[in-house]
Formats: C-alpha cells, structure tokens, sequence
C-alpha cells in the first residue's frame, strides 16, 4: 500500500517539474503508479525476470496514456513521460558509471547491459502500443470495420 | 499566404516544440501538417539540435530556412498545447497575424512557481528514498538534498553555467552531504541518499526516448540524445566519485 502511495508521489512530483497542466496532474500521477504495480507483480510471481516486468508494466503505462489522451484530448505524452519514470533505467546508468571509477568492470558491464536493455524495452513498449493505436485510429478514419 | 509567412509560422512551431523536449517525429508531423494546411507541400529535416525546412509552391517556387536550436528542455504542456494549435490551423488555417499570436502566447506560458517546483523536488527525493528501502532518516536527509540541489540548479542555470559544469556540481554537492550524514548519523545509508537526491538530473527519459528515435529510423537525433544522456550521467557520476574520495579522505 505504501509502495502505491510512493510510487503516486513518485510520478506526480515529476510531472510538476516537467510542467504538467494542473488538471492532466492527478492521471499522470496515476500512469505513474500502474507501471510500478505491475512491474511490483510480476516481480513477485516471477523473480528473476526484471526486464520481463519493465517491458510489461511500460505497455500498461502506454496503454493507460493512449486511453487517457483520447479521454482528455491531449497528447499521450503527458501521461507517458510522468509514468515511465518509476521504471526508466537512470539508476542503473548512474551504478554504471560508479563502478568503473571503483575499477570493478565485470559489476559495471552487468549494470551497464541491463541500463541499455531496459531502455531499450521501454522504448519497445512504447512504439508497440503506439503502433496499434495508430493503426486504430486509421482504420477507424477509413471506416474499416474489420480492425478491431 | 505568402511562403516566408507559411514558412515562419511552420519553423516557429518546430522551434517551440523541439526546445521543450519533443519526439523528432511529432515535430516533423506538425511542420508537414502546418504546411499542408496552407496548402504548400514541404520537405523537413529535424535534429536534436536545428529544423531545416523547405516549403514548395507551384506559383512562388521554393523557400528555405534554418533554425538553430541550442537549449533543450522538457515541458508538457507547451508541447500539449502547439500540438493542438497545429491541429487547430489543420481545420480551419489561422491568417498570419493570429497564427504569430497564438505561437507568441504559447511560448510565453508559465512554468509553476518556483516555491512548488522546490516542494515537488524535495518530495521526489523523499518518496524516492523510501520507495529504494532507506528507512526515515534517508528520507529525511534525501529530502533536504533534494531541496538544495533544485536550488542550486535553478541558480547556477540562471547565471549560465554550461549544462556538465552543472551536473558535475550537483554529483558532488550530493556525494558529499551524503557520506557526511553517513558519518554523523548512524544508520543512514549514503547510496540510497545520492541515488534517490540525483534521481531527477539521472537522464533515464532521455535515454529512453533516444533509443525510441533510433527506432523509428531518426538516427542521428537518436544518437545525439543518446549521447547527450551519456555524458549526463558521466558528470554526476564523477561528481559523486570524486566526492566520495575526498570524504574518505577528510572523515
């Protein structure tokens, strides 16, 4: 429970310093607190599978954000950036950094590979859910019913 | 309306979009769709660090321009809100004047006061620290941190300061109060302190959205974030380094 109250505060804060509007702050707070619930779970039932769960719980923060922008007419980068925060691999870059200034190269590839790796599912997270949105959007443009 | 007129309005929106931290993609989009709405056809070439463009006609020939982009940061609702001005001219196309007003009322929007921005950075650390597993008394300590490193950033850009000087004060500033309270106050944790007191300056987002731009074959925006995040990290992880070094050296 308090890991949700944290992990609220945790997207929300950011999203005052991107500069969110003041009515769009409350739903970015909550991509926020979807991405870490679902990344907390599948942890747990899971363990072992850190990138599984990252590239996971970003598909629901996309998800969430492709609704929530059709919901309240804006871009769903207001909701993503604020919601990727939580699982954006930052920390892991820093780690990186630190253990090669303490010489000790063998922690900082492991850090520095599963920094590039996490990345790079989030951005995959990301794209997929925007491409089948957008394709979404175009079949429902031409009328074709056959999309789902 | 004129070319330069189509022109200017068109790279005017790409300049505010791309210096408050827009997709490559998003910004190509709505030069293309301004442009269209004008009914020119164009040709846009967007970098992390300028838009080049090119407007065709069939009466008035062609027209370039460049714009330089120098400072980039990250605001959502500036990008919210010429995302939808570039729908709006989609629609129903604006007369120069108006257009040049609006994007002039956009790029004069507010960010929060500053004593919000504070409290909000100040809780991002706090909540940070507990989320990592400190226990209060990181929180607290990652909390203060968190206040003084929001300020000292807003002064030091203020002032301008180059961005890794910046970066490289902000590592070290926190490094060292860290492993200060590490000494002083038992039962602190100096890593979660830093990690969770940095956490906004780490530029995971960045990163992110450089390899989101690799993907969608933008490729030398995508390496230039990419890169730009690199040399992020390495500044603040130098700064805590070094200031580690010199605390166990001093305490």
């Amino acid at each position: 429970m308090s890991r949700i109250i944290l992990s609220f505060i945790g997207s929300m804060c950011p999203a005052v310093l991107l500069n969110t509007d003041k009515r769009n702050l409350i739903w970015a707070g909550l991509s926020g607190t979807l991405g870490m619930l679902i990344n907390d779970r599948l942890l747990s039932l899971f363990p072992g599978t850190a990138l599984l769960a990252v590239f996971f719980g970003t598909a629901a923060v996309a998800v969430y954000s492709e609704l929530m922008a059709r919901v309240r007419k804006t871009p769903a980068t207001i909701f993503l950036i604020p919601g990727i925060i939580p699982l954006v691999p930052g920390i892991d870059a820093y780690r990186t950094i630190q253990l090669i200034a303490e010489k000790d190269y063998t922690a900082a590839a492991s850090y520095g590979v599963s920094a590039i790796a996490k990345a790079c599912l989030i951005a995959f997270g990301i794209m997929t859910v925007s491409a089948v949105f957008r394709k979404m959007n175009r079949a429902k443009k031409h009328g074709i019913r056959t999309m789902i | 309306m004129k070319l330069h007129e189509v022109l200017d309005i068109a790279l005017e929106a790409g300049e505010l979009l791309l210096r408050n931290g827009a997709e490559t993609y998003r910004v190509e989009e709505s030069i293309t769709r301004i442009c269209k709405a004008y009914g020119h056809s164009c040709e846009a070439i967007v970098l992390p660090t300028g838009i080049f463009l090119t407007v065709y006609s069939s009466e008035y020939g062609s027209e370039t321009s460049v714009r330089r982009i120098r400072v980039r940061t990250l605001d959502l609702t500036k990008i919210d809100r010429v995302n939808s001005f570039s729908r709006k001219i989609a629609s129903n196309p604006l007369s120069f004047e108006e257009a040049k007003k609006e994007l002039e009322e956009i790029k004069n929007l507010k960010f929060y006061p500053i004593p919000i921005q504070f409290a909000a950075s100040t809780v991002v650390s706090f909540a940070y620290a507990l989320l990592f597993g400190g226990n209060t008394a990181d929180g607290i300590i990652a909390f203060v941190i968190g206040g003084i490193l929001f300020l000292m950033n807003y002064f030091m850009v203020k002032s301008g300061y180059f961005p890794f000087l910046i970066y490289f004060a902000i590592g070290f500033f926190s490094g060292f109060i860290s492993m200060a309270s590490e000494y002083l106050i038992p039962g602190c944790n100096a890593y979660i302190i830093i990690i969770s007191s940095i956490i906004m300056f780490l530029p995971g987002v960045a990163m992110t959205n450089g390899i989101r731009d690799l993907l969608a074959s933008d490729t030398i925006s995508g390496l230039t974030r990419l890169g730009e995040a690199f040399l992020i990290v390495l500044a603040l992880g130098m700064g805590v380094w070094i200031s580690i070094l010199s605390a166990h050296y001093i305490l």
